[in-house]
């Protein structure tokens, strides 16, 4: 089991190193002086050349190339991801500050999805092939293909314009600092509601599908049909002994879902004004800075690899079919 | 085993949500008259930021402008030198920074000296030197002659309290997220990116300001939800707004003139465009009036053609535009040999079609995405092609290099300041014209102080640009504030936050 | 004598004029003959109803109305070819040639069966058709601006019938001209991001071992970006135009199809036809090309559809986010954007080019269903992963 992790560990940190490498070199294919970007940014109304070749060596823009990729990578390594063109801040502590938001978005999301797709995918694998099966199916594909970010304007349009039962966007209300603690989580789940529905929908119908299919394929397996014949009752046979055997290949699927919900994150958190990674990384591209921009896409990417090792632990910790030495990797 | 996932996952987004929730809880103080503006930025916006008038709330600038004029405010008087060389500030003895101590002229060299050693906030304005004549006294000499010295922007800090601090750590001080100051409000408190409250300076030298309290408001939804909820006293809210708060008995719109003005600059050197004909024909085609109200702008707007001293813009004193009229715009391109042979829609002469490629930077605001937009259908109408380009941020190189066709972009109406006349017209312009009778004139007009005497020079500089037309002006850029009908005295100002102290509130039965 | 090749050349020239006429007539391939029928009746309508811009297009140099005229004229063309050729056919009572059962053939025979992947296989068309005939489509000129003030934000109606946005621009007639870039931009991009993956997943699988390692490491590196991070990057990194939209999309995309491929290939490489081939000494390109992929490829078909969806709906989002494809060339997505601004005071704005844009996605999706079912009976499991 440990020499298991450590293994996968070991094989995450080249995938990192891989990420770090694509992120600098893509950075610096951009064409155009980066020290332009910089000073639109600075909103100088005029600088001096000696100022901006002071700047161009404080960012270490006059070295060739590998060299700024080994101390740039050097810095990475110790933390220092920069300091923001725009904010003016290491980026590390806008990332720090936008995480939190990012995280409780996809991670209720997550919650979320799995629990409705793991209702849903139960019903219709027991009911199989009646009506309702088939129109969850179609239902959960329809759900599936909708852009997410037009779902959002619609249920914008619907629930907060023309109902005004939730807000239209932000994490808390106006008042918030003036509410009681009770008020303030009830204020936050508040505003949740919309965005953690919209992110979650879409790989909700995805799990349901999922789960229906990994629990018609356990039903047939030969321990079922004994419990069956043992005289069973139909629910216990599903919840105790299906069920729990479907389940667990579903953590995988939560590891590979991250990287879809983190890419939806951004659409809707640019949809809701959420101050997460999602909006950062907007504004960034927005803005051409860099030095944000390169962070956000590493550290979405290392999140993804670091989300796809939990699951892969947890697999392996779930259950006890799989060999902890012999499993391919993912 | 899977429970323990799932209280797993449950815990880390509880820590999650609490991680984001533990912000400071005041209770709310009550004020006798408050203000809330909506603000944009955060907590450190009265930090050195540039072009950021809530810094004035806490900040005396040497000198205050309003109605384009400077007044004295930190500094009682001035003098220059005949040559504009070199300025001495005598500065006001009374004034003191929120912890007693007094503001100095120390603490202006103090300032200077610090924004030298940061980089970024480095200004080439050609200071020679600047020295201390006596506490209250300070000079500043010049390369050339320069009205630099009058710019409104620059705030001076206080010496005593960031002396001892290590400039490597110039932006991670904690001073710029609560500035003692010697300006009308003192710092109180802040709520990172939710508000900062201020409250009257007693020592302020020109009085206790009429507002008490002034709470400063972040983030939050737009200026057009924030004002109906009632969350806001002002903000500045989009054009597009106005006609959703117009019939609320609550506000009351302000339209502000600020002083850039939305332009397409065509690059002379392009052959299209070297023709003074050509650059009139592409005038009358665009019917600007009519884009004034695309973009909400007020009916009675007065559109231009020409450039003027500040205080003639701001005062409506303006030539006159030229007229919309697409007939005489293709009668001059058919003069001029531009006719539509082929039928495909577009004006040809020998080989050349009549088609370019317009930048615009969204960024640059003023919604000239959209002017762009109206703009390529108007020209369409006449038989030329324009396509669009959107850049983002490489805008302004390619302009000064010239690497362009045309660029819908804005300038400062106005001789003094950077991104102002000479700038756009001067030498080396980024438009590639030449006309040094008009640069000399407008070099007087940049050193002349005084105003009268400016506008004499903008008379004869007129007819050259008529002449010329060297850009196509499109309009005036107009800010919309959005006011409680009860805060009053914002007529007279463009700013609620920049001129704070002369605003009251005034409540109705 | 005489008399019948008179009839005959009567029937010949029906059957040129009226595309399908002759399969009705013999009532044999009925079904191909309606759709024959329906296409020349479209075909005709569309002429018909918009001859002055038929007309005017060959006087003029929009290449779009040429491309839409010709793609007119060609497929009117193609239809009498097809019609004139079965009907010759018939005429000689040739008799039909008994149908061999390849895959291919059994594989499109489930996929019939299949209502709604055959719906949706329509649906798909009529949208790329419409996309080709925007310009005798469109009930306006997409980008004109007349009298703002009076036409903007206009509900819908019979005359705008999905309303007019903040310009006063028919935004039917936009969504039409945004269908050419949404569509196009995603079909290229896949064949990209297809082509680039076949290649590389069958040299990894195929060479295994060394090769096949490092080639998957790169591979495993490039799916750990969350896609729409590195779209992000990359568009900010580069400032986006149709093709560099297309090029981007495609070149982010053609990981997973290579570790698809991959899988595939170190399958087939067991199997005895390539033992085979390798035995008679062919080259590996060969056996690559010829062989591997060309046997592997069905499951890649079923993800290239599932593809489409995904880059219409990324291209759609880069542009809702104002940093894709800029007005004021119309996209589904930059339709939106403006949408998202107007939300308060136009709901249509937003509405019209979102659901047209949700059923592309669910038509491809379905597709790709119908496309898995009939290539893949048994691996029902796989479905929708």
């Amino acid at each position: 089991m440990w020499r298991h992790i450590l293994k996968r560990l070991a094989q995450a940190i080249p995938l990192i190193w891989g990420i770090l490498t694509i992120t600098f070199f893509i950075s610096h294919m951009a064409p155009g002086d980066p020290m332009d970007m910089y000073l639109e940014q600075q909103r100088q109304r005029q600088v001096d050349p000696e100022i901006i070749e002071l700047l161009r060596q404080k960012y270490g823009l006059d070295l060739p190339i590998h060299v700024q990729y080994v101390k740039w990578l050097g810095n990475v390594v110790k933390g220092d991801f920069g300091e923001s063109f725009r904010y003016r801040r290491p980026v590390l502590d806008l990332i720090a500050e936008r995480i939190p938001y990012t995280l409780q978005l996809t991670l209720l999301a997550l919650l979320f999805s799995t629990s409705l797709g793991i209702i849903i995918g139960i019903v219709s694998a027991v009911k199989q092939y009646s009506a309702l099966d088939k129109g969850v199916t179609l239902g959960s594909l329809i759900i599936y293909s909708i852009p997410g970010f037009w779902m959002a304007l619609m249920l914008v349009l619907v629930f907060s314009v023309y109902l005004g039962w939730l807000p239209t966007s932000q994490t808390r209300s106006m008042d918030y600092e003036f509410f009681s603690w009770g008020q303030k989580i009830f204020d936050r789940l508040w505003h949740l509601i919309l965005p953690v529905f919209v992110l979650g929908v879409g790989s909700a119908a995805h799990k349901a599908r999922y789960v229906r299919n990994r629990l018609l394929e356990v039903m047939n397996e030969e321990y079922i049909l004994s419990a069956r014949a043992r005289g069973l009752k139909e629910k216990m046979v599903i919840f105790k002994h299906a069920l729990r055997n479907a389940m667990i290949p579903l953590v995988t699927i939560l590891g590979l879902h991250l990287p879809a919900l983190l890419s939806g994150s951004v659409l809707i958190e640019s949809i809701f004004a959420w101050p997460g990674m999602g909006t950062l990384a907007v504004g960034a591209v927005g803005g051409r800075d860099y030095p944000v921009m390169m962070a956000t896409l590493m550290i979405s990417a290392i999140l993804t690899i670091v989300g796809n090792l939990l699951a892969d632990i947890t697999y392996v910790a779930l259950d006890p079919r799989v060999s902890y030495e012999k499993k391919k990797p993912v | 085993m899977k429970h323990k996932v799932l209280i797993g996952l449950c815990v880390g987004v509880l820590i999650c949500l609490s991680s984001t929730c533990s912000e400071k809880n005041d209770k709310q103080s009550f004020a006798e008259s408050k203000i809330t503006v909506l603000s944009l930025g955060d907590e450190r916006i009265l930090g050195p930021v540039w072009d950021s008038p809530p810094r004035f709330l806490v900040f005396l600038p040497l000198v205050e402008y309003s109605h384009a004029e400077p007044n004295p405010a930190l500094a009682e008087r001035w003098e220059h030198s005949s040559d504009y060389k070199s300025w001495t500030f005598f500065l006001r003895k009374d004034v003191k920074w929120h912890d007693g101590v007094p503001t100095t002229a120390h603490d202006i060299k103090f300032s200077l000296d610090l924004m030298d050693r940061i980089a970024p906030l480095k200004q080439n304005q050609g200071i020679v030197s600047y020295e201390v004549i006596d506490d209250f006294t300070f000079s500043l000499t010049y390369e050339k002659p320069s009205m630099y010295a009058l710019d409104y922007w620059s705030v001076y800090w206080p010496k005593h309290l960031l002396e001892d601090l290590d400039p490597e750590e110039f932006w991670k001080w904690e001073f710029w997220t609560q500035p003692v100051g010697n300006g009308p409000y003192r710092y109180v408190r802040h709520v990172p990116k939710t508000m900062i409250e201020l409250e009257a300076n007693q020592d302020y030298y020109r009085g206790i300001p009429k507002i008490q309290k002034v709470i400063l408001k972040f983030g939050g939804g737009t200026p057009l939800t924030e004002l109906l909820s009632g969350n806001v006293d002002v903000s500045q809210a989009l054009l597009s707004d106005v006609p959703k708060l117009r019939d609320d008995p609550r506000f009351h719109v302000y339209y502000k003139r600020t002083w850039y003005v939305g332009t397409i600059f065509w690059n002379h050197r392009f052959s299209l465009f070297s023709e003074s004909s050509i650059r009139r024909a592409l005038t009358l085609a665009i019917n600007r009036r009519e884009l004034a109200r695309l973009l909400y702008y007020p009916d009675d707007i007065s559109l231009f053609d020409g450039i003027s001293t500040i205080s003639q813009y701001f005062n409506d004193d303006l030539p006159e535009p030229l007229p919309y009229d697409p007939q005489r715009a293709e009668q001059i391109l058919e003069d001029a040999g531009w006719y539509d042979r082929d039928g495909n829609g577009v004006r040809e002469k020998g080989q050349q079609e009549f088609r370019f490629t317009a930048i615009v930077d969204k960024s640059i605001g003023l919604d000239l995405d959209k002017a762009a937009v109206f703009v390529q259908d108007q020209l369409k109408r006449v038989g030329i092609r324009m396509e669009i380009q959107e850049s983002q941020g490489t805008l302004n190189s390619r302009f000064r290099s010239g690497d362009y066709e045309a660029v819908f972009g804005k300038f400062q109406n106005s001789p003094i300041a950077y991104g102002g006349h000479l700038s756009i017209l001067g030498d080396n312009s980024p438009l590639g014209y030449e006309n040094s009778e008009m640069i000399d004139l407008l070099k007087q007009a940049k050193n002349e102080p005084d105003f009268e005497k400016r506008k004499t020079i903008f008379q004869k500089i007129m007819p050259m640009y008529t002449a010329d037309l060297p850009m196509t002006i499109l309009f005036p850029e107009t800010r919309v504030l959005i006011a409680k009908k009860r805060v009053r005295g914002l007529e007279d100002y463009s700013d609620p936050t920049w001129f704070m102290e002369y605003l009251w509130i005034e409540e109705k039965e | 004598m005489k008399r019948k090749s008179r009839f005959k050349k009567l029937i010949l020239l029906g059957a040129f004029m009226l595309p399908g006429s002759g399969h009705l007539l013999f009532k044999k391939n009925i079904k191909l003959g309606i759709h024959l029928l329906l296409g020349t009746i479209a075909i005709v309508l569309l002429v018909i109803f918009r001859w002055d811009r038929f007309i005017n297009t060959f006087q003029s140099k929009a290449v779009d109305h040429w491309v839409a005229a010709i793609f007119i004229i060609l497929s009117w063309l193609f239809m009498a070819f097809i019609s004139v050729k079965h009907t010759c056919e018939f005429l000689s009572d040739k008799m039909q040639k008994p149908r061999i059962k390849t895959p291919l053939f059994l594989a499109s025979r489930r996929f019939k069966e299949n209502k709604l992947a055959v719906v949706s296989l329509y649906v798909i068309c009529i949208f790329y058709l419409v996309a080709v005939l925007a310009p005798f489509l469109a009930t306006h000129d997409p980008s004109a601006i007349d009298n703002v003030l009076e036409t903007r934000y206009q509900s819908p109606s019979w005359e705008h019938p999905f309303g007019t946005d903040e310009f006063g621009r028919d935004l039917y007639s936009r969504a039409l001209y945004g269908a050419r870039i949404s569509l196009s931009v995603g079909l290229l991009a896949v064949l990209i991001a297809i082509l680039i993956g076949t290649l590389y997943g069958s040299v990894a699988g195929y060479f295994g071992g060394f090769i096949d390692n490092i080639m998957m490491r790169f591979v495993d590196v490039f799916i750990a970006f969350p896609t729409f991070f590195l779209l992000l990057m990359l568009v900010g990194v580069f400032e986006a135009s149709i093709v560099a939209m297309i090029l981007i999309l495609g070149l982010t995309s053609w990981p997973g199809t290579a570790r698809f491929i991959r899988g595939e290939v170190l399958s087939l490489k067991e199997k005895q036809f390539t033992e085979a081939a390798r035995a008679i000494g062919l080259p590996h390109r060969t056996i690559i090309l010829r062989h591997l992929i060309p046997n592997g490829i069905s499951p890649v078909l079923v993800s290239a559809a599932m593809m489409v969806s995904t880059m219409i709906y990324s291209e759609a989002g880069l542009s809702f986010l104002g940093i894709g494809i800029r007005p004021p060339i119309p996209t589904w997505g930059n339709m939106m954007s403006s949408g998202k601004d107007a939300l308060l005071v136009a709901w249509w704005v937003a509405l019209f080019p979102g659901g047209i844009l949700a059923a592309t996605m669910l038509s491809f999706n379905l597709l790709a269903d119908g496309l898995r079912d009939a290539f893949d009976p048994k691996v029902l499991m796989r479905r929708f992963l």
